[in-house]
């Protein structure tokens, strides 16, 4: 099991001793995490353990009571919040969608922070649009209204719309809650393509225990508003390990396509067949 | 990478529906000017507005008296669609109005203790619309404030109600100055009920500077506005500074709603009427849409003052009362179609 060795210097987000609490509530305890780069940093852990939090303060939509989050070596919050736009991209985990609002404006939406006043739709936002939606493959739905989308078509649409943004970093909160199986794996092969084919660096919360250790390069185990353990070679996570963060029993096999380790859950009352 | 030729969406629509909206709103005032107790035939009224002669008493009557009220018609009705279009943006609720949420009533609070005060404290006409955004802006901040209490945060519900109740309570306190001063009662009773009747080039010309200072907050608003449709976790991914632009968005339709008040008077709906197709009709891009909410809004006052004119033959009903009998069903039409 790893800890983080690496200097500060060479990630693009860093969070250093990071608190936060509401009242007497402490929901995160002395943070301290250097995202790499190009990797995708998966942060699991049980409900409550501060993960979405930590994912929230990373994308500055919360205020850390202690610490900071530096964004290529400066704090994130005295960095203008159009120029952070431009450095790191946040998919939420529910957007609202604009009743009738088309793919394509969807996604044009990702250029906000590239605009201005006096600078207005260019060639250059064209071609990130463009790119995104062939990125997605949602060129041929560009003009269909979001609301219209299945479930995954409209993740990726929300997807291609961070993608649109240009931002070296992109934080994905809870992105395939509420997919079906065949959805939830498409949008997870996306978020694979965004670090290996795209070159980005991402973030994502993830529940869904197995999807993320066949995807992540990097699992983050979060308990309790702590950093429990950070994997990076996932072959070294132990049955153990999964039962601590999650307090329950499980078994480990290797995935026999991926050769990635997985995990079910051992049922307290369940039969043999 | 070259496919922007088949995908992208037509953009057009909505300033088309802007020309249409220039064009009926002409139609409209060129109608108001021509409608009154004295009809005037349209030679009349073209002859008035090319060479002027201040020995016509046609032209004496339209310059003086109908083209100031026409004026005041659209400023007004122009104010309170900005005023409706900004605070259903901000608020993300298609029930956000100016009277409903308790900015004309606060406005009205504002001008009707100014009036009441001692000639020599008494705030200019130029400085009017600003008191009055001002006393719309603080009823505003004490709805929201209360609406925010308590365990749930702020609901739709909440919002409705504690601005329906400080708007209740302002008129209390309208009524109980009104009742102590006989000369303010006399001052502003047809004002109060939203009369046009009588308005002057001063006050027109006072709302002037507060409608065009929202109007640019208003425009240079609109991307963030855009951006905030996704919701604020979003666009606060986006860069959208949202704190700013909440409290320039409301600072700007409390100046808007300051401006209609201080000119005609608290009228509602019609900032309740008119944004919501204007949103729809722009395809849901808010710089087209504060465009047309605005030139709605005036025309459908002009229209509502027509109606209060002509109605009942030989009589005026205050333009006020016209614009809540279109109002009341269409707020109820909104409820029961989001319930």
């Amino acid at each position: 099991m790893d800890t983080d060795t690496k200097s500060g210097n060479d990630n693009l987000l860093d969070a250093k001793a990071l608190s936060l609490a509401y009242g007497t509530d402490i929901v995160l305890h002395d943070v301290t995490l250097a995202v790499r780069q190009r990797q995708l940093t998966v942060l699991a852990g049980p409900n409550g353990s501060g993960k979405s939090t930590l994912l929230s303060l990373l994308a500055r939509i919360l205020k850390p009571m202690r610490g900071a989050v530096l964004l290529d070596g400066q704090d994130i919050t005295t960095i203008p919040t159009r120029e952070t736009a431009k450095r790191l991209g946040l998919l939420p985990q529910t957007p609202l969608v604009p009743e009738g609002m088309t793919v394509y404006d969807l996604v044009s939406m990702g250029r906000y922070p590239h605009q201005g006043f006096f600078r207005q739709w260019s060639q250059s936002d064209e071609v990130a649009v463009e790119q995104a939606l062939a990125a997605t493959s949602l060129i041929d739905l560009a003009g269909r209204a979001v609301d219209r989308l299945s479930g995954g078509q409209r993740q990726r649409a929300f997807i291609a719309m961070t993608l649109a943004q240009e931002t070296p970093v992109i934080l994905l909160d809870e992105p395939t809650t509420f997919l079906d199986l065949r959805h939830q794996n498409e949008v997870m092969d996306m978020i694979g393509r965004l670090t290996s084919e795209f070159g980005r660096t991402v973030v994502a919360v993830l529940h869904d225990l197995n999807a993320t250790f066949q995807y992540a390069d990097r699992i983050v185990f979060m308990k309790a508003g702590r950093i429990h353990t950070v994997i990076d070679d996932l072959h070294l996570c132990t049955e153990d390990l999964i039962g601590d963060v999650f307090d329950t029993t499980v078994t480990r096999f290797d995935h026999p396509v991926t050769g990635r380790p997985a995990f079910l859950p051992i049922p307290h009352h369940g039969n043999r067949l | 990478m070259r496919a922007a030729h088949f995908i992208n969406v037509p953009k057009v629509t909505g300033w088309a529906f802007l020309l249409l909206a220039v064009g009926l709103t002409f139609a409209l005032a060129l109608l108001h000017l021509a409608v009154g107790a004295r009809g005037m035939p349209p030679s009349v009224l073209i002859d008035a507005l090319i060479s002027f002669d201040s020995t016509n008493f046609d032209h004496r009557v339209l310059v003086s008296l109908r083209l100031p009220r026409l004026c005041a018609a659209l400023l007004s009705g122009a104010a309170l669609g900005m005023a409706g279009l900004l605070l259903q943006s901000l608020l993300r609720n298609p029930l956000a109005e100016p009277h409903l949420l308790g900015l004309n009533a606060g406005a009205s609070l504002a001008v009707v203790v100014a009036t009441a005060l001692p000639a020599a404290i008494q705030p200019t006409v130029l400085e009017r619309p600003f008191l009055a955004a001002g006393g719309g802006a603080l009823v505003f901040a004490a709805v929201f404030a209360l609406s925010s209490a308590g365990r749930l945060g702020l609901t739709v519900t909440k919002l409705i109600f504690c601005g329906i109740a400080l708007s209740a309570l302002s008129s209390a306190l309208v009524s109980a100055v009104l009742l102590l001063d006989q000369e303010t009662l006399e001052a502003v009773r047809f004002w109060l009920v939203g009369d046009l009747a009588g308005t002057s080039w001063s006050q027109v010309s006072a709302a002037l500077l507060p409608l065009c200072l929202a109007g640019v907050a208003a425009a240079a608003l609109s991307p963030h506005l855009d951006a905030m449709t996704l919701g604020d976790a979003s666009a606060a991914g986006l860069g959208v500074p949202l704190k700013a632009t909440r409290l320039i968005g409301l600072a700007a339709a409390a100046l808007a709603s300051g401006a209609a008040v201080s000119t005609v008077g608290p009228i509602g709906f019609v900032g309740l009427i008119v944004p919501g197709l204007a949103f729809r009709l722009s395809g849901k891009r808010h710089l087209p849409a504060v465009a047309l909410s605005t030139l709605g809004g005036a025309a459908l006052l002009v229209l509502a003052d027509i109606a209060a004119r002509s109605l009942l033959p030989g009589r005026e009903v205050a333009t006020g009362i016209m614009t809540a009998l279109v109002g009341a069903p269409v707020f109820l039409l909104i409820v029961a179609r989001r319930s």
